[in-house]
């Protein structure tokens, strides 16, 4: 059986993407990616959903070559619109429900 | 070996210079990036412009590319290096993501291999590589989701052996965690893509997509039930037998109910890992598809004694 991880430390995070602390911390200021409890930053626990925002980030950083400031700014964009899409495929499920005989 | 001609791919003129590669390539990379277009085929078309931009906005690389397409013009069949082919391109890729593992033929062919004997003089390059991440969709039941259970999940992850990329199909036995929710993403360490030599495997991310359920929607961690009630119901009040993910339960529906009211079952939704949440019962009156003629003949009854204008607004609008 495969152990499931839910979260993932500071450290590892950094460990894994080969990035450096102050870049994480550049993340989370610009709103990319909030840790799970505001602890000292040393502790900072992350879950794997804001992993894959993070590896995001990074990939439209140096894919794109744009500064951290628009990046921060298409991922939040990019996460309304995924917000969105999916209340209003929820909206439409129950609409179908209420209107259908 | 077909030959790719990084200019054409780019869009650009042969003389093009820096800044005209650089804006093309920005321009397609926003168009193309697999972040920003999840449509078929744009992760390929990404991976062949970002290749492109690796080679021309390097100099080296780029006066060799410009010899090599030199010379495939006087080519008639298919590509060949010229005899003894040997660049001097320093250019390494390895601090780019999106290129481990994924240049062309052409391009390892061609630019690879002497980056591979670059590299070997170079330090940073006997580092070994980890394997790539790798995510797949993951389908489950709401009933499913309210408790523990073991998955099976089967997958094939992109290898690269001995410069020959092929697969391996990978088969796991998974513990899904009680009260995951849709979209979430579990983390399964070192069962993504191997290693490069001594390197640890990737991981593979699971992506939660909750099945849509016949009766339930999901928001967030509630549950929203759509309830059918009759008019008589509606008007009367009554007790009915509602449905959870857990077994039927008994509600009260007080008189004069509405139409798309919400009633609140607390503690009946889905249970997270640090919060349970609610499931809404949202009041559909429904007419009977047919009516008898004594039934008829109530609601004209009803009719003449209601004292009821349900469009009583529209007139006080004028």
């Amino acid at each position: 059986m495969i152990s499931t991880l839910i979260n993932i430390s500071v450290d590892e995070l950094c460990e894994l993407e080969k990035i450096e602390h102050e870049l994480i911390i550049e993340i989370v200021e610009y709103g990319i990616a909030t840790p799970i409890e505001s602890t000292e930053y040393e502790h900072w626990v992350f879950d794997v959903s804001s992993v894959c925002w993070i590896k995001k980030a990074i990939r439209l950083h140096q894919d794109l070559e744009i500064d951290w400031i628009a990046v921060g700014l298409v991922i939040d964009l990019m996460q309304q619109k995924e917000n969105l899409l999916k209340e209003n495929e929820r909206y439409q499920q129950q609409l179908t429900r209420f209107i259908e005989t | 070996m077909e030959f790719k001609d990084y200019y054409v791919i780019l869009g650009v003129k042969p003389d093009a210079d820096s800044k005209q590669i650089k804006t093309a390539y920005r321009k397609l990379a926003r168009q193309y990036h697999p972040d920003m277009n999840s449509e078929a085929g744009a992760e390929d078309k990404f991976k062949e412009v970002a290749e492109a931009y690796e080679v021309l906005k390097n100099k080296t690389r780029r006066a060799e590319f410009d010899e090599l397409r030199q010379y495939s013009s006087q080519s008639k069949q298919g590509f060949r290096p010229p005899p003894g082919w040997q660049g001097s391109s320093n250019a390494s890729s390895q601090n780019n993501p999106q290129f481990d593992g994924e240049f062309s033929d052409f391009f390892n062919s061609m630019f690879g291999a002497r980056n591979r004997n670059f590299n070997n003089k170079n330090s940073e390059f006997n580092q070994p590589m980890r394997g790539q991440d790798a995510e797949i969709e993951i389908s489950v039941l709401l009933e499913e989701s309210i408790a523990e259970h073991t998955r099976t999940v089967s997958y094939r992850l992109p290898v690269n052996k001995g410069g020959q990329a092929t697969h391996i199909d990978k088969r796991l036995n998974v513990k899904i965690p009680k009260g995951v929710i849709e979209g979430e993403r579990i983390r399964l360490k070192g069962q993504g893509s191997p290693g490069a030599g001594n390197a640890s495997a990737g991981d593979l991310y699971l992506h939660i997509r909750l099945v849509p359920h016949p009766l339930f929607d999901v928001e967030g961690h509630n549950l929203i039930l759509t309830l059918p009630i009759s008019p008589w119901e509606a008007a009367l009040g009554t007790k009915v037998e509602v449905p959870t993910l857990t077994g039927k339960i008994s509600l009260t529906i007080t008189p004069n109910a509405q139409s798309g009211k919400k009633l609140r079952i607390k503690g009946r939704g889905l249970q997270g890992k640090a919060i349970t949440g609610d499931l809404f019962a949202i009041i559909k009156v429904v007419m009977p598809a047919t009516t008898s003629a004594e039934a008829q003949e109530l609601w004209q009854t009803l009719a003449k004694t209601a004292d009821f204008d349900p469009r009583a607004q529209w007139s006080s609008s004028k």
